[in-house]
């Protein structure tokens, strides 16, 4: 017998040793500490240690004016916060804007101009000069003979919008284009419906008893914070405000509402108009004082409103919505109840019609606004409030602003993409359309190489939030004016390029010759600021005492403009017109020959039973922003863009499994998608959120849902005919 | 043969589990001690009769101050008040030449969190012994613990070797916090604490 140790022994001990091993807290411990010392790498950055301080601003990021409490630690800002009482945001702030202080160091950030090169599918950027990039922009400028420049302003009516405006007056081809809005009643559907251009006009969902909701996202962060959560404070209780929710979508709003009326995609329009045919036959509207102030509600000539409304019969709307005649009858006496008998006028609250501007065409828009006439909500507290509007800050002669939609196909030359973010989706199709031919020219201001800059030739990184001064004016879809300045916290990098920079240097270039008119941008907020108060209306918010006074008290503009500039606030609680000095004539079907016709046409528009339809959807900025990539890659809080919901048995005729891989294809192009099976989603339809494109910009060859979508002639993507296979 | 190789495995394994409960905890923490041995007690004591706010008081705009500055020190020790080698050490090294004392912070929490002493004492009304139970009474300062390998203080992830994070220890991790609040019914929310 060996007394000896064997190799045998030795490898026992060995194998004995990690049998233990794995016994102790040894490796355990180690991996542990050791993920805590990979997080303090040198070149991870790190908030220095410092004194902490707060500052006020006001967040720029959508059109929506919140104020922003900045926790800095000494001049660094480490977290944002609402303030509270603040008028417009009621102390909120959104997911995006919370973060708002890391997007300076976002990796699609840029900190100097690019050329794009597109070879075989693929983007790549160049660097090139602050000097190389505006005189490429110039040059492009001073050669387009045929064609427009135009400017696309994601948030009209700031001061820069003006002189971009000022800009553009100057070139005798200049174009200045505002985007699809999506929480508001925009300027052209005013003109049309009402007969005022300069009307602006906001919901008072305050104030409202039911809120017939078409599309839109009330219940999911439409509209400013402040408003958003009064409408949940307002939804308990007895006399509790209601939200009817009229969505082919499944969306969030569908599952919170009171009421979800599942419609077949693209039959809005008609079921609006059997609401109307049950207000009109019932005797549930005032059809006499209808006839006294429009010329087209009933002047037999057989194409009328009321001819129009007579052929949407509930029971013909029943079969081709999927929604029964029964539901319609009731959700139209809905509208106009009261609770309880004794509702004295006084205490007598409206119905509402909102609808997501963005995603319907201008006939469809003018049906919701006639729901909202037929309700007697246009003007009345609690309806569609118009508001006044901020003066402006230049003067002279400006650029009209043409709506996206309104711009001719093929005529643009030159498009310069503001930064700015107008909070409502669109397919880049839309903008691509409008341009010319041969060569076209897109420059974008974006400080981030995200969204539809994506698609531009140069890029002119304008500063990023917290670096760059801007000013918030109204947000579109509030009943009443406000005003807000947006002070940097931070510096920009000296490779960055302020806008009105731009302008100003290409004006010069080009000879234009409103160019040195345009005055700094401090100049343009101090003109706005004492034209406000020269007005003497409305109460100032004071964000750095929370309190509030009326704009009489404030001595001087200068103090006005110090308040504004700490994070405060301006707003006005009065309403612009009311509805007795409106005077204006309805126009049911539009104030052009032919709207009859065309409102038939919008309502008779369906896309029938058979085939799949692609129903795109995402709720706002908030929820779809390109770089919101970690909430959705983190978080589950919001549906990937790839992912295709669809309901079970459509997916199992199509045999597609549920977590598999599809391919969704339209007569645009395919997208790669992720199936879902959901039962909350309608036989027939396929649901995909806009989301990011979490890979990031190295992989846009891969598409974004939006970019497979159809545009129609009246400009609506919002249905598409599609097909899904497996991958 | 196959006993000896059995007595060979179970070995192994006796030596490196002995290893791993007893001798590991004292390999992974490096001891680094205070440059001062601070005596807490002789401060509070019927003698003197400080309180805790006498020497870590808050900032004007509501900011804790933490350890205070070698000022604080020099308002009362610019002359030697007793016989401590510690005391005479203090005046030496750091009263006289005006330098501030390179206290070894127990609990300095990662980079992207931070403890707010204002809200808790201030607005909560906690008392200091409440969570630093004795401190005011000890005689002499333990030497910090740090990990080797992540830097990180004993104080902030605790004693536990079989490190479960989301079970509350001894440490001031975020379970630690997160049980507390749940104990006293105190809602919480990520910005409360992360930067």
């Amino acid at each position: 017998m060996a007394k000896g140790i064997t190799r045998r022994d030795l490898l026992k001990l060995i194998g004995g040793s990690a049998v233990g091993l794995m016994l102790t807290p040894i490796p355990w411990k180690v991996l542990d500490e050791t993920a805590k010392w990979s997080q303090n790498w040198s070149w991870t950055p790190v908030p220095r240690n410092g004194k902490v301080n707060f500052k006020h601003t006001t967040c720029y990021l959508c059109p929506m004016s919140c104020g922003a409490r900045v926790r800095c630690v000494e001049d660094q800002p480490v977290s944002l916060m609402g303030i509270p009482n603040h008028p417009i945001s009621g102390g909120g702030l959104c997911a995006i804007g919370l973060g708002g202080h890391l997007l300076p160091y976002h990796p699609s950030r840029l900190l100097q101009p690019h050329r794009v090169a597109r070879e075989n599918g693929r983007i790549k950027i160049v660097p090139i000069s602050r000097e190389e990039s505006l005189s490429a922009v110039t040059e492009a400028i001073l050669s387009s003979k045929q064609g427009s420049i135009a400017i696309l302003d994601g948030q009209p009516k700031r001061a820069i919008s003006f002189a971009y405006r000022k800009f553009l007056a100057g070139l005798t081809n200049g174009v200045y284009i505002v985007p699809p809005i999506d929480a508001g009643v925009p300027a052209e559907l005013t003109l049309r419906v009402l007969g005022e251009r300069n009307l602006s006009i906001g919901f008072d969902m305050e104030n409202t008893r039911t809120i017939l909701s078409f599309g839109a996202p009330v219940l999911d962060g439409w509209g400013t914070l402040g408003q958003f959560s009064k409408i949940v404070r307002n939804r308990t209780g007895n006399n509790k405000l209601k939200v009817i929710q009229v969505e082919s979508i499944h969306s969030r709003t569908a599952q919170l509402a009171d009421q979800w009326v599942p419609v077949k995609p693209g039959t809005e329009a008609a079921f609006a108009l059997a609401i109307a045919n049950v207000l009109i036959n019932e005797k549930l509207c005032d059809a006499q004082k209808l006839r006294t102030h429009s010329t087209d509600f009933d002047n037999g000539s057989g194409h009328s409103f009321l001819d129009l409304a007579e052929k949407f019969s509930p029971a013909s709307v029943a079969e081709r919505s999927g929604i029964s005649e029964d539901k319609i009858v009731g959700i139209a006496r809905e509208l106009v109840s009261q609770p309880g008998a004794d509702a004295s006028p006084a205490r007598k609250k409206p119905s509402l019609v909102a609808f997501g501007g963005a995603t319907f065409s201008r006939d469809e828009q003018i049906i919701f606004m006639d729901l909202n006439i037929l309700l007697g909500a246009i003007g009345t507290k609690g309806g569609l409030i118009p508001r006044t509007e901020l003066p402006d800050p230049i003067g002279g002669r400006l650029t009209e602003e043409t709506p996206l939609t309104d711009v001719p196909d093929h005529s643009v030359r030159v498009l310069i993409l503001d930064g700015a973010e107008s909070g409502t989706l669109f397919p880049w199709q839309m903008l691509e359309q409008k341009f010319v031919p041969n060569s076209p020219v897109v420059v974008s201001l974006s400080p981030y190489f995200s969204g539809i800059a994506l698609h531009a030739d140069y890029l002119i990184p304008s500063p990023s939030y917290l670096e760059s001064c801007n000013d918030s004016p109204t947000p579109a879809g509030a009943p009443t004016a406000s005003y807000s300045i947006s002070t940097p916290i931070l510096p920009a990098p000296k490779t960055v390029v302020e806008p009105l920079d731009v302008i100003r240097r290409i004006s010069a270039a080009t000879h234009s010759n409103s160019g040195n008119e345009i005055q700094p941008l401090k100049e343009l907020f101090k003109n706005r600021i004492e034209k406000i108060f020269k007005q003497r209306r409305g109460f100032v918010f004071d964000a750095s005492t929370g309190e509030t006074v009326k704009l009489t008290t404030i001595y001087s503009s200068g103090q006005l403009m110090k308040i504004l500039s700490d994070g405060g606030c301006w707003y006005d609680k009065e309403f612009g017109v009311r509805s007795s000095e409106f005077g204006v004539l309805y126009s049911f079907l539009g104030r052009d020959n032919h709207g009859f016709e065309k409102l038939l046409a919008a309502a008779d528009h369906h896309l029938g039973d058979s085939g799949l339809v692609l129903l795109p959807y995402a709720a706002n900025v908030g929820q779809s922003h390109q770089l919101m990539t970690k909430v959705y890659r983190e978080s589950n809080l919001r549906e990937p863009g790839n992912e295709a919901s669809i309901n079970p048995e459509t997916a199992n005729k199509l045999e597609l499994i549920d977590g598999g891989s599809a391919v969704v294809k339209t007569g645009n192009g395919i997208s790669k998608v992720k199936v879902k099976f959901d039962r909350g989603i309608m036989p027939g339809a396929i649901q995909v959120a806009v989301g990011p494109i979490v890979t990031g910009y190295a992989e846009t060859g891969e598409q974004n849902i939006l970019e497979v979508c159809k545009i129609s002639n009246d400009s609506t993507w919002r249905i598409t005919k599609a097909e899904i296979f497996p991958a | 043969m196959a006993d000896h190789g059995k007595v060979m495995f179970f070995l192994g394994a006796a030596v490196i589990l002995a290893f791993g409960w007893v001798v590991f905890p004292y390999v992974i923490y490096k001891p680094v001690n205070q440059p001062i041995q601070f005596s807490h007690f002789t401060h509070t004591s019927d003698n003197v009769g400080l309180k805790c706010e006498n020497c870590h008081t808050f900032d004007k705009d509501g900011r804790f101050d933490g350890i205070p500055k070698i000022e604080k020190c020099r308002s009362c020790h610019l002359k030697p008040l007793g016989i401590s080698g510690d005391e005479e050490k203090l005046e030496r090294n750091y009263i006289n030449p005006g330098l501030e004392i390179p206290w070894v912070i127990y609990s300095k929490q990662p980079q992207n969190v931070f403890f707010s002493h204002a809200t808790h004492v201030k607005l909560a009304g906690i008392d200091c012994q409440t969570c630093h139970f004795g401190q005011a009474y000890t005689r002499s300062l333990r030497p910090a613990y740090f990990s080797r390998i992540s830097g990180y203080s004993i104080d902030i992830f605790g004693k536990d070797l079989l490190d479960f994070p989301s079970t509350p220890s001894s440490g001031m991790r975020m379970a630690d916090c997160s049980s507390c609040h749940h104990r006293q019914g105190v809602k919480e929310s990520c910005i409360d604490c992360h930067k």
